[in-house]
């Protein structure tokens, strides 16, 4: 039951952020060395543009973006290239932060084609945790249009406040930043949405707004409840619009940005620095000075908890992320990427492992919770028993695995894991099945082509029979009446094969001119050949009938 | 006893319920030949669940043959590349037992991989790939299309030099499947207990 | 579960969240303690042992059966559930009721109801009221032996347990309850003349209210520490109050009042400790409110135009049955989605 701006369900877990929203916003010390995965955004990993020895300065382009979506990346300190792998580029620093910088932009005069590039080099992707290439999210409007931006500052998870020191020090570039974006989309509206447990940063947002210009920008001030942050259910809250679960944000005129991604984007944009460093709530009972820093990407997760007091014997996990939907860290030599927003070093006490699960006994508490008014314990029952078409029924794929669900149980039973493993199984099947679908319809041309070349074989022999005037004698030989009516039917039914393989490849390449074709093309060129191996046939029928009747 | 054997009772009965048993059946008789379907969409329902390698190890030429078989009745159990997932999957949708599979189960996805230094040019194997996943002319390098091959082995006999590996198929990472313990066996039996919930 | 698992990305708070099951059913148990006291109270030492047998019944059966189904049985018994149908069913029969009775009710309440169907968390129907129906219909007599109070003395207690005791004595000692002396009243004899001459035993229907408003208070206990949630009692007791009152209006002389159904027989116990059973009930709130008020109804109506003076129990096997069309038909639709289910024809809900 959801009424006008409000989502269904929704949990209050208790909040810890106390613990690093007292300090203010700190540089974090410069790191001695740096590992950049390659990988740090959705999409295609990119490819080094660099080799071992070569000394780059902060913000030189170190891997170049591979593929459409995917995202350069750039040194996060100056000094050597020491490490290239097939996954990440490490450089011994020399302490000497030395930058390379792209020329300033004055966005409000310059095209939106020089943003979009500016965008596009400094390697910016979304900073709230699913890292999508920024400079491609703002080309939705060449397909959509946008109405409205929403910055995301709902920040609903316990422990992370990353969003809100951002906010707290830097409300006047986020929202020059939101202006970037919304001159690039083309957006008339700018709304931010904020929990109300962010005072100060609501009181600097609005002592901001006044002065941004030229789109108007409106604050909107939401109740504290996980997960208003997830990208649907803000949108719901704030505009009373239902993103189409098969559909994105821009299909209702609204694009979706992180406050720290506008932040990047102001930097990129204005000062020419490119995405090398963010902001990190660094919590938890297991250090000493807890609080936010600027982070150098590439950091050494150990080194940066290490200077922030990290107590080793307490120490149970650490957790990347928030610890609903974050992931603990299997070790802590590993560094913070474009996608750590949070680091929650945790005791035991802080973060007991659940119980033992037990088994369902269908309180329907899951139910009360779900965000998007899905039933988890029927997802549970039908994920534990791999039904594939009754998880496809209950929408499996609409659940943004916020584990409210599993938070809600009373049996302790891991519900978002159930719905991860039945998702990576069924996509995994659902390539499969494209494979093998694939691979049928490469055997039907193949037997099409053998029947056509068959066909043409009889054709010729035939013919070279006739020419010398010798009776036919296959239709004997084999006692088969000609079946001419028969044949006749079939090259019916191939011509109408053909005609239908045409249409629909011309429709799905109408509809969406980037995707594969080459299964439709296969199935086109099967019925062609299919056609004119009918052809044939009848053409010799045809003759063989003539011939015998001449004789 | 106080009521005498009705034999008369007894033997209408019996005439009743056999008339109606006869009168029925022909109807249903008739009604099947009459409403009865060309085409055969259980056949599609069937040869959709099979792999289609088309490698012919159930004995028939190609998946479609042995979908067709199926639907006679043959057993369901004779596809090695479906395994037990394909022997299940079958057994559901046609409502028969399941039976342990007929022969090796493969272990994981291969490909085949002509190894060039040795191909002599022959084409064999072209002419052996049911989906021609190998490109390559007479006299001319052959050579195995890795995203075309369904790793059926067909190609592995006619090679004259014997030069075809079958190597395991490289997975991307982006279709890592995590392995958690709980996923089947929700019920416990004699043969192994339950297993993830206590 | 080891945090290192690389795929156990899960919420890490869920332990400092929420109670776990075995909690739930001790808080129940614990809830039932002032009925079962008041019952004692009025009843006799015969509550208590009813209740204590059947918990002994309930834990020997269950730990039998995992045992032979090769499951962990101090895991498994640990979340008390068996603990609970035991006293539930315990305080469901006549006091001091005979041992195999109890046995025999608590093999098909643990047994049969439950651990043939999966265990906990699988089974279709409540499992202490499938052990009062096979109780109810297979020995009527021992079912509606209930001792007037204060009757029962203690050495007569041993025997009946026991039972061998008399059976003339045993008649001597029976009584109804007030459920039953009104269905058994006759047409002829109206109403007000059957409050007027009261054939029950006295402070019978003192007692039983008593008894009924102590089950209101453990129930209270488990909506304000949300055990329960309000949905299922509230709808019971409410279609239930407006069946009675739609029939005590159109005719005061032949049907019972409302309050007379509400605090005779099983109702406020039905009410928050039968009828809220998680697993044999329906899951979304809607469901649950439409399970909760086809109970209050049926029990108006078995009670009123059926056999049987109380119909808790069957009341609320006969709307086991309907869970599952209820759990259908309340699918929620999914935000962003334009149908709860999709509706593609041929294909099974």
């Amino acid at each position: 039951m959801s009424n006008a701006f409000d989502f269904p369900g929704g949990i209050y877990p208790p909040e810890r952020k106390q613990r690093s929203n007292q300090s203010a916003l700190i540089e974090a010390p410069l790191p001695r060395w740096v590992t950049l995965p390659l990988q740090q955004h959705s999409g295609q990993a990119a490819t080094p543009c660099v080799v071992v020895g070569d000394a780059v300065k902060v913000g030189s382009v170190i891997a170049k973006r591979e593929g459409m979506i995917s995202s350069n990346l750039h040194a996060s300190i100056s000094g050597t290239v020491s490490e290239v792998s097939a996954t990440q580029i490490c450089i011994d620093g020399d302490g000497q932060d030395e930058w390379l910088r792209l020329p300033p932009l004055a966005w409000r005069h310059v095209e939106p084609d020089a943003l979009l590039e500016r965008l596009n080099e400094s390697g910016i992707v979304g900073l709230g945790g699913a890292g999508f290439p920024t400079h491609i999210k703002a080309r939705v409007v060449e397909r959509h249009a946008i109405n409205t931006l929403v910055i995301n500052a709902a920040e609903c998870e316990p422990y992370i406040t990353a969003d809100d020191l951002t906010l707290r020090h830097h409300a006047n570039e986020v929202l020059e930043g939101a202006q970037i974006i919304a001159k690039l989309c083309g957006a008339q509206h700018i709304v931010i949405g904020i929990e109300d447990n962010k005072p100060e940063a609501i009181g600097a947002l609005k002592q901001a707004l006044t002065n941004s210009q030229p789109i108007p920008v409106a604050l909107t001030v939401i109740a504290t409840r996980y997960p208003s942050g997830g990208e649907r259910q803000l949108i719901k809250k704030l505009l009373d619009l239902n993103v189409p679960s098969d559909g994105l944000p821009a299909d209702v005129g609204v694009l979706c940005h992180n406050p720290g991604t506008l932040l990047a984007v102001l930097h990129a944009v204005r000062n020419g620095q490119p995405l090398v460093s963010r902001v990190v709530t660094l919590t938890g009972e297991a250090i000493t000075q807890p609080g936010n820093r600027w982070v150098r990407l590439g950091t050494s997760v150990r080194e940066l908890l290490e200077q922030a007091g990290l107590n080793t014997p307490e120490l149970h996990q650490v957790i990347q992320g928030g610890p609903m939907m974050g992931t603990p860290l299997l070790t802590l030599d590993t560094p913070v990427t474009k996608l750590t927003n949070c680091l929650i070093a945790a005791t035991l006490e802080e973060l007991p492992p659940p119980p033992a699960e037990s088994p369902c006994i269908r309180c329907g508490e899951c139910e009360s919770v779900c965000p998007v008014a899905l039933l988890p314990q029927q997802l549970h029952w039908y994920a534990r028993a791999q039904d594939d078409t009754k998880l496809e029924r209950y929408h499996l794929f609409n659940c943004i695995e916020c584990g409210a669900c599993s938070y809600v149980c009373p049996s302790h039973i891991s519900l978002v894991v159930d719905y991860r493993e039945a998702k990576s199984r069924i996509r995994l099947q659902r390539i499969e099945a494209v494979k093998a679908e694939h691979a049928k319809h490469r055997f039907e041309f193949r037997q099409a082509r053998l029947a056509r070349e068959e066909a043409e074989k009889q054709a010729r022999k035939q013919a070279r029979q006739a020419q010398q005037r010798r009776p036919t004698n296959t239709a004997a030989a084999s006692g088969e009446k000609v079946d001419l009516r028969g044949l006749r039917i079939a090259h019916a039914a191939a011509k109408a094969s053909v005609k239908k393989a045409e249409k629909t490849l011309a429709r799905v390449a109408q509809e969406d001119p980037k995707q594969s074709l080459d299964d439709l093309e296969m199935q086109l060129a099967t019925a062609q050949e299919n056609l004119k191996a009918a052809e044939l046939q009848l053409a010799q029928a045809r003759e063989q009938q003539s011939s015998e009747e001449s004789s | 006893m106080n009521s005498s054997i009705d034999l008369i009772g007894i033997l209408s009965a019996v005439a009743v319920l056999t008339g109606l048993g006869i009168g029925f059946g022909a109807l249903l008789g008739v009604v099947s030949e009459r409403f009865k379907r060309e085409d055969n969409p259980l056949v599609e329902q069937i040869d959709a669940l099979l792999p289609q390698t088309q490698c012919g190890q159930c004995g028939y030429p190609g998946c479609r043959p042995y979908a067709e078989a199926i639907n006679q009745g043959d057993a369901l159990n004779k596809c090695p590349p479906g395994g037990e997932a394909t022997i299940h999957a079958l057994a559901d949708l046609l409502g028969r037992d399941p039976e342990p599979l007929d022969g090796e189960a493969q272990s994981e996805a291969k490909v085949a991989f002509i190894r060039e230094a040795e191909c002599i040019g022959c084409t064999k194997c072209i002419q052996a790939c049911p989906v021609d996943a190998i490109i390559g002319a007479a006299k001319l390098m052959h050579t195995v299309i890795e995203d075309e091959c369904t790793g059926c082995d067909l190609c592995l006999d006619p090679c004259p030099v014997d030069c075809i590996d079958m190597l395991p198929r490289s997975a991307p990472i982006t279709q890592w499947q995590p392995v958690v313990a709980h996923s089947s066996n929700m019920i416990a039996s004699d043969r192994q207990p339950a297993s993830g919930v206590s | 579960m080891s945090m290192m698992h690389a795929s156990g990305v899960k919420d890490a708070m869920t332990a400092t969240a929420v109670p776990p099951t075995a909690s739930l059913m001790r808080w129940v148990i614990a809830a039932t303690m002032p009925g079962i006291a008041t019952m004692s109270y009025f009843f006799g030492l015969g509550v208590i042992s009813n209740v204590l047998l059947a918990a002994a019944f309930g834990i020997a059966l269950e730990a039998a059966v995992l045992w032979l189904r090769k499951r962990p049985i101090r895991t498994a018994l640990n979340d008390s559930s068996a603990l609970l149908t035991g006293v539930l069913l315990g305080a469901s029969l006549p006091p001091a009721s005979p041992w195999w009775l109890i046995g025999v009710g608590m093999i098909a309440a643990i047994v049969v109801a439950k651990q043939l169907y999966g265990g906990l968390g699988h089974n279709p129907f409540n499992p202490a009221m499938v052990g009062y129906a096979l109780l109810l219909v297979s020995f009527p007599t021992y079912m509606t032996l209930w001792a007037p109070p204060q009757e029962l003395l203690p050495n007569g207690l041993w025997a009946q347990i026991a039972g061998t005791l008399p059976t003339t004595q045993l008649d001597s000692l029976s009584g109804a309850t007030p459920l039953d002396a009104f269905k058994h009243k006759g047409d002829a004899v109206l109403a007000s003349e059957f409050w007027a001459t009261s054939p029950l035993p006295d402070g019978a229907l003192t007692a039983w209210r008593w008894v009924a408003l102590a089950w209101l208070a453990g129930g209270a206990v488990l909506l304000a520490k949300r055990i329960i949630s309000w949905h299922i009692p509230i709808a019971m007791l409410g279609s239930l109050l407006l069946l009675a009152t739609l029939f005590y209006l159109s005719d005061p002389s032949h049907f019972a009042s409302p309050l007379f159904h509400l605090l005779t027989g099983a109702t406020l116990f039905g009410a928050f400790f039968i009828a809220t059973d998680p697993v044999s009930a329906a899951t979304s709130q809607r469901g649950k409110l439409i399970y909760g008020a086809g109970i209050g109804a049926l029990i108006i109506i078995i009670r009123t135009f059926g056999g049987y003076p109380d119909a808790v129990a069957f009341a609320v096997l006969l709307m086991n049955l309907c869970v599952p069309l209820l759990d259908l038909y309340s699918v929620p639709r999914p935000t962003g989605q334009q149908k709860a289910l999709p509706g593609k024809p041929g294909e099974q809900p």
